[in-house]
């Protein structure tokens, strides 16, 4: 009887094991719902976040264009240079770069150009970045030896010339205003200039 | 098995006539082709594809519509030739926006002629295409013959479940031959029924206690556990509106997270990107190649969003509502800038093994106990660092044995008081 008793009991034992050992390894860990909140109210901000829907304007959205004729604090306009041929040559002879170039500019600059510029123009600016690499990109004209599409050699474009194109873009290279501030572009302006000797 | 034999004669037949035409058209331009390639992915991908308008318009079967000359002039400098009246040079830059080409004057004749020649060969791909559908025909084929395969087993199934159904009729007929007995075996074990022997056990004093005890201490951990993760979103993977892929862009592309997360460089926000970034690169990137020539349906989501038609953006665009994942309550404040660029932590720090994830989980908890273990683990690095320049100022200061005012640890600031 005891015997019996002993065997069951491991029996269960065993059997109490194995299934939570089978329930503890299902899955991968990740999980579509956020499981049990408790007093959801005080995670939720009272204020919105930038990327929030939002009832209280008309397109639904927190995160709202300036109203028209404004300017952001610390923003440069640069309206005078529409994104045409006249507006490109006309802020490449007038514009020059506001910042000082010096060592912890060139810094910030040569990082912004890492994240920013060298998936397609690589790390030099041989127009031979990663994704160019892969094929998954036509590759950009080079800084040093290339010929810019809108005549002349890259090696020559000067301030404005190159603003003007992270401003609004050129051929399939998009505008990269909204992902560099104004001071970060002329950043940006600067170490291409250094690319631009190697 | 003569039907395969003959099959695998005609499609060695058919290739190598294939082959031998390819050959007899490829040897005497292949070299051009190669050159022209080459040259066709430095100069002229920037705005212009085989197949689809971009900047320019599409180059597919440009041999036939212009002659080789008027070609040759137009590519070297295309302005000239506008200014000089020619009738298709003027029709063709009026037509595309009076968007100019690019000037080309120090291409040679020949290498014109080589890209144009690529231009031709590459027009023509479409029979490669074809011939990849042939394929996926034959991997048709394979799942065909497993199918086969399937009804098979089916069919043996069915025999063997009435075979089966033989043999149990057979031993009802035994039953019923001998009902009697069998139901006077089945009288005879009748011994202490289930509940009886809940009741025996029941009265073991010992077993009962251990019953309870585990009980208890399954209940109070499950209950423990639950618990601590109420509102703990550690592995929360919703399903998003965009089947974005981290492992493709950030893992195989190898994109910096702030391309797109261009805010946590500078920003409390490591901010989402607005479709615009997206378009940087796929304007030109459809995936096409994967669907058939059709643009992948996913990065189609994207044209919706912002009313893009190929060329132009529309007035219909509306906001792509990607589900947040990453939730910090707000009686807690957080800011990406601080950790990202003043301590330099990479983002795999918090976020995990991002480059793989094809679909973003929450990697770590985000409590409390998790932000503060960091803090107390993490070494300062003050060295170049300006953001602790006036931090370590005033430690010299105080080892120097000068008197520190309130002002030298940043007391001045305004929003110490006026938050």
């Amino acid at each position: 009887m005891l015997a019996m008793n002993k065997t069951k009991l491991f029996g269960a034992a065993f059997a109490a094991v194995v299934f939570s050992a089978l329930v503890s390894s299902c899955g991968n860990k990740t999980t579509r719902s956020t499981g049990w909140e408790f007093s959801r109210n005080m995670y939720d901000p009272i204020g919105y976040n930038p990327d929030q829907p939002n009832d209280n304007f008309l397109n639904g959205a927190t995160a709202q264009v300036p109203p028209a004729g404004t300017t952001p604090v610390g923003f440069i306009r640069f309206d005078n240079y529409p994104n045409t041929p006249e507006g490109y040559e006309a802020a490449g002879a007038e514009v020059k770069n506001p910042l000082e170039r010096n060592e912890d500019n060139l810094k910030h600059g040569a990082m912004l150009y890492k994240s920013f510029c060298s998936p397609c123009h690589g790390p030099e600016g041989h127009g031979d970045g990663t994704i160019v690499n892969m094929e998954k990109f036509p590759p950009p004209p080079s800084y040093a030896t290339g010929t810019s599409s809108r005549g002349g050699a890259m090696k020559d474009l000067s301030d404005g010339k190159i603003y003007h194109t992270i401003y609004y873009g050129l051929n399939l290279m998009g505008s990269h205003a909204s992902q560099l501030s104004p001071d970060e572009r002329w950043k940006v302006v600067m170490y291409v200039h250094e690319l631009q000797k190697k | 098995m003569r039907n395969i034999s003959l099959l695998f004669r005609s499609v060695v037949k058919s290739l190598m006539l294939i082959m031998a035409t390819g050959l007899t058209i490829g040897t005497a331009s292949a070299q051009d082709v190669k050159e022209g390639e080459s040259l066709f992915k430095q100069k002229c991908t920037s705005c212009h594809a085989i197949n689809s308008d971009m900047v320019g318009p599409a180059l597919k079967g440009v041999n036939d519509r212009y002659s080789e000359e008027w070609l040759l002039k137009w590519i070297k400098n295309s302005q000239a030739l506008v200014a000089s009246g020619d009738e298709q040079a003027v029709a063709l830059f009026e037509g595309h926006n009076r968007v100019a080409m690019t000037p080309f004057p120090d291409l040679s004749d020949d290498q014109i002629r080589s890209i144009l020649a690529y231009i031709d060969d590459a027009g023509q791909a479409p029979a490669a295409s074809a011939t990849a559908e042939g394929g996926a025909a034959n991997n048709n084929d394979v799942s065909g013959f497993m199918l086969v395969g399937l009804g098979i087993v089916i069919v043996i199934a069915l025999l063997v479940i009435f075979a089966l159904n033989r043999v149990i009729r057979t031993l009802e007929r035994i039953i019923v031959n001998k009902e009697i007995e069998i139901v006077d075996e089945e009288e005879e074990p009748k011994g202490p029924t289930l509940m009886d022997k809940v009741k025996v056990l029941s009265k073991n004093k010992r077993l009962v206690f251990f019953a309870v005890l585990m009980l208890v201490v399954f209940l109070g951990s499950a209950g423990w556990k639950t618990l601590w993760d109420v509102g703990v979103h550690q592995g929360y993977q919703p399903v998003q509106p965009i089947k974005f892929s981290h492992q493709l862009h950030a893992g195989i592309n190898q994109i910096e997270c702030q391309y797109c997360h261009s805010g946590a460089f500078k920003s409390k926000n490591a901010s989402i990107p607005s479709a615009n970034v997206c378009m940087n690169c796929h304007k030109y990137v459809t995936a096409s190649d994967k669907y058939n020539g059709e643009t992948s349906p996913e990065i189609q989501k994207i044209y919706d969003a912002l009313d893009w038609d190929g060329q132009n953006y529309g007035p219909d665009q509306r906001p792509i509502q990607w589900i947040r994942i990453h939730n910090l309550p707000d009686f807690a404040y957080f800011n990406h800038s601080q950790h990202v660029s003043v301590a330099g932590l990479e983002c795999q720090n918090c976020h995990g093994p991002i480059e793989t994830m094809d679909e973003v989980y929450q990697f770590s908890p985000l409590t409390m106990k998790w932000c503060v273990n960091c803090h107390r683990e993490t070494e300062v690095n003050h060295k170049d660092n300006a953001y602790y320049d006036k931090l370590v100022a005033a430690h010299d200061k105080l080892k120097e044995g000068d008197k520190i005012t309130a002002a030298s640890l940043g007391g001045l600031e305004c929003g110490k008081c006026h938050y």
